[in-house]
């Protein structure tokens, strides 16, 4: 897959699996880093430019701030690839022409708006009126949009999210419902 | 791994003292390194304080590190006129070079790295790329000029 590809099978697991390895990355380079201040001795070349004067506490608050930030990206990618498991579903229900009533409901919408179908208004609205997702599975959903809109827009102010969220946290939820609405692979 | 637990931690212990630092010895050093300094910084400004342009004036700070411990280490202050910069010794564990002070001011800090004998390196600036150069007049000046605020 280049760059810049279409993602045709977007998939939750591909991105806990790539947030996992970007972590072990990280933990081994804070551990070279804190073993160098133990041990006396000098890390690799790029570390300790990167890295030089810096303190114990000063590393370690580095790396926690990457760890962070490692979070929000993650959250944000696992929002993102579940927009476009939607997505594709609702593509894939306007062109197969699938005769039950969510597909019927979907394929109208479109006719009246080929642009500019929206996650919480359209989709999960219509997914909702249809029976196809509702109760806590949807509402725990809906209410990670709050968290979308954050992340997507530069986190420039404070969200009023009501709880806060892990990475895990956030793939649960999209699985519990991508789940009840029958839209997982396995 | 075939290890018991008292197994692993007993070639953690051995491993652990095999290569074990003398932390009290590079703590001696240190604290001779940052008098060394600081008597360097005074050479410097010797002709000014003889003026009364700039006041001096040395004291002990707790400083607390890993490894290391919590011990007293000696603080420069230099006043000119209302400006007030600090020598702030912290410590002996940095990455990269043998100890480190800070030289604090009312707007910016600015590291100074020990890289042992009488070396020391002032980081002038860290973004994009590492700006450093040797303890010199000329990079103590660039180095006041950075913590000061700047005058009216």
């Amino acid at each position: 897959m280049e760059a810049f590809d279409a993602h045709t099978e977007p998939d939750l697991s591909s991105v806990l699996a790539w947030a996992e390895f970007q972590r072990a990355a990280l933990a081994e380079a804070q551990s070279e880093i804190l073993k160098s201040l133990r041990y006396g001795h000098t890390p690799s070349p790029w570390f300790a430019r990167a890295f030089r004067g810096q303190t114990w506490e000063e590393v370690e608050a580095h790396f926690q701030a990457q760890r962070r930030r490692l979070d929000l990206l993650t959250m944000f990618e696992l929002l993102a690839m579940t927009e476009a498991i939607l997505r594709l579903d609702l593509q894939d229900r306007v062109h197969t022409r699938r005769k039950d009533s969510l597909s019927r409901r979907f394929r109208e919408l479109h006719k009246v708006r080929p642009r500019g179908i929206r996650l919480k208004e359209h989709l999960l609205q219509l997914m909702e009126e249809e029976g196809v997702v509702t109760g806590k599975a949807l509402n725990d959903f809906r209410r990670l949009l709050r968290l979308r809109h954050w992340l997507a827009h530069g986190r420039h102010w404070n969200p009023k999210l009501g709880r806060s969220y892990t990475p895990g946290d956030v793939y649960d939820i999209s699985r519990r419902f991508l789940e009840a609405a029958g839209l997982t692979r396995s | 791994m075939g290890n018991s637990l008292s197994e692993f931690l007993r070639a953690r212990k051995e491993q652990s003292s095999a290569t074990t630092v003398d932390w009290n010895r590079k703590r001696d050093q240190w604290l001779e390194a940052v008098r060394g300094l600081y008597l360097r910084v005074e050479n410097m400004l010797r002709a000014d304080r003889e003026a009364g342009v700039v006041e001096v004036r040395t004291r002990e700070v707790p400083v607390t590190e890993q490894f290391v411990g919590t011990y007293d280490a000696p603080l420069l202050e230099l006043r000119v006129g209302m400006d007030e910069v600090q020598f702030l010794p912290k410590g002996v564990t940095v990455v990269g070079a043998e100890g480190r002070v800070d030289l604090r001011g009312d707007r910016n800090t600015v590291t100074l790295l020990w890289e042992g004998g009488d070396r020391w390196t002032v980081v002038l600036g860290r973004v994009p790329e590492l700006e450093a150069a040797s303890l010199s007049e000329d990079s103590l000046r660039d180095a006041l000029q950075k913590v000061m605020l700047p005058v009216l």
